[in-house]
């Protein structure tokens, strides 16, 4: 499975490469803001000296059992960094919409506060605390946490 | 302050709402005397019972006047052992509401037919019916002929001390089970058999909570109940007999 992903991801950004999208990012987060792990685009939108703002789509999946079938879930975030080149704190905020196979749906509330490394080269990696909060019926604050392995396109 | 005030009158706002939305009765009694056919245990306004769960087609339910624990009726389920399917032969009712505070207490009787072992057969479920998810609740479970406390959520199994009771079988049983309802771990779940406590646990879990995104928007409440063979993982078929349901609750 996680070979499949990876391969994905690969086939992912080969597209976006041969696009020529510059500033864009594919990456892989084990755990996270997608539950048991996703993978995402993101994208820098705006830039103020060392803070940057950038938005994130992602994909996960869950195999709930026959009667509900599988969850598809949809992360959407904006991340904020700041930093110098190479080191970044990293902040994001946004929603999660999951949709079922058999047709029902909910929305959470994902967080994630960590620290991004940035390399020299292509890649980058982060390591972060994700909270995910439920907020429709009642408030609740979920532990969690992920670590993303990312390229910039 | 100013933000913790109104932060405060937001929550309540919410769970007035949250109540209002998914209000429902607390309550409920069946001696099963009144049906003439097993379809007529389902009305269709979930005044009565809401639906049943027959996953096989050898499966059965249907209202018998032989096996009786008080009047002239009681409820016969027959449910074949699990395949790849999960085999279940259960009645459910829905749109129930029993909130996070309070103290559930449901009694029932019930007959076990034979006298082979028996491993995994659940007997009643507290469930909430959630967006996505797979209705996690409480459940009682017969293990090694001994009934135990399952939950569908993490929290481990409620087992009997010691070598236990075993379940008395071919006679009428009277289970009590009481539950205090909390998401933290302050809630407390007593089992009675025939007047003798044979489960407790206190400082305990008794409510889920949304985990990841595979169990979505529990509200902390239940709002179903299921009795009957409602999932039969053991290695034999089974009949079970049921009669003079009590549902009730304490704030």
């Amino acid at each position: 499975m996680a070979y499949r992903i990876l391969i994905l991801v690969l086939l992912i950004g080969a597209s976006r490469q041969s696009l020529g999208q510059e500033n864009g990012a594919i990456s892989l987060e084990i755990a996270g803001v997608g539950g048991f792990g996703s993978i995402s685009y993101s994208k820098q939108f705006k830039k103020w000296d060392k803070l940057g703002l950038e938005y994130r789509a992602g994909l996960s999946f869950v195999p709930i059992d026959n009667n509900n079938g599988n969850a598809f879930i949809f992360p959407l975030l904006v991340h904020a960094t700041y930093g110098n080149e190479k080191h970044l704190a990293d902040v994001g905020l946004g929603q999660t919409v999951t949709v079922t196979t058999r047709g029902s749906a909910f929305v959470r509330m994902p967080t994630s506060f960590g620290y991004r490394f940035q390399s020299e080269g292509h890649m980058f990696y982060r390591l972060s605390y994700t909270p995910i909060i439920s907020y429709i019926y009642n408030a609740q604050w979920e532990h969690w946490g992920g670590v993303t392995i990312g390229y910039n396109l | 302050m100013r933000i913790l005030l109104f932060g405060s009158i937001l929550l309540i706002l919410a769970s007035c709402n949250k109540r209002k939305a998914f209000n429902g009765p607390n309550s409920y009694s069946d001696g099963f005397e009144a049906y003439n056919s097993f379809n007529e245990l389902i009305d269709g306004d979930d005044e009565l019972w809401s639906f049943f769960q027959l996953t096989k087609d050898q499966n059965t339910i249907r209202i018998d006047t032989n096996i009786v624990h008080s009047g002239n009726k009681s409820i016969r389920f027959f449910g074949l052992p699990s395949d790849g399917e999960v085999s279940k032969s259960s009645i459910n009712k829905q749109f129930m509401a029993f909130w996070e505070g309070e103290t559930v207490l449901i009694d029932f009787w019930m007959y076990l037919e034979g006298n082979e072992d028996v491993d995994w057969l659940f007997i009643f479920d507290l469930e909430e019916k959630v967006p996505v998810g797979t209705g996690p609740g409480m459940r009682l479970a017969i293990v090694n002929n001994k009934i135990l406390l399952e939950h569908k959520y993490p929290n481990p199994n409620v087992e009997q001390e010691g070598s236990g009771i075993s379940l008395p079988r071919d006679q009428w049983v009277h289970i009590e089970f009481e539950a205090k309802l909390e998401r933290k771990d302050k809630g407390y779940v007593r089992v009675f058999q025939d007047g003798t406590q044979i489960l407790r646990v206190d400082n305990w879990q008794t409510l889920p909570k949304d985990i990841l995104y595979a169990n979505q928007g529990t509200k902390g409440m239940y709002n179903q109940i299921e009795f009957g063979l409602t999932a039969n993982s053991d290695d034999n078929a089974h009949v079970l007999y049921l009669d003079d349901v009590n549902v009730m609750t304490m704030p």
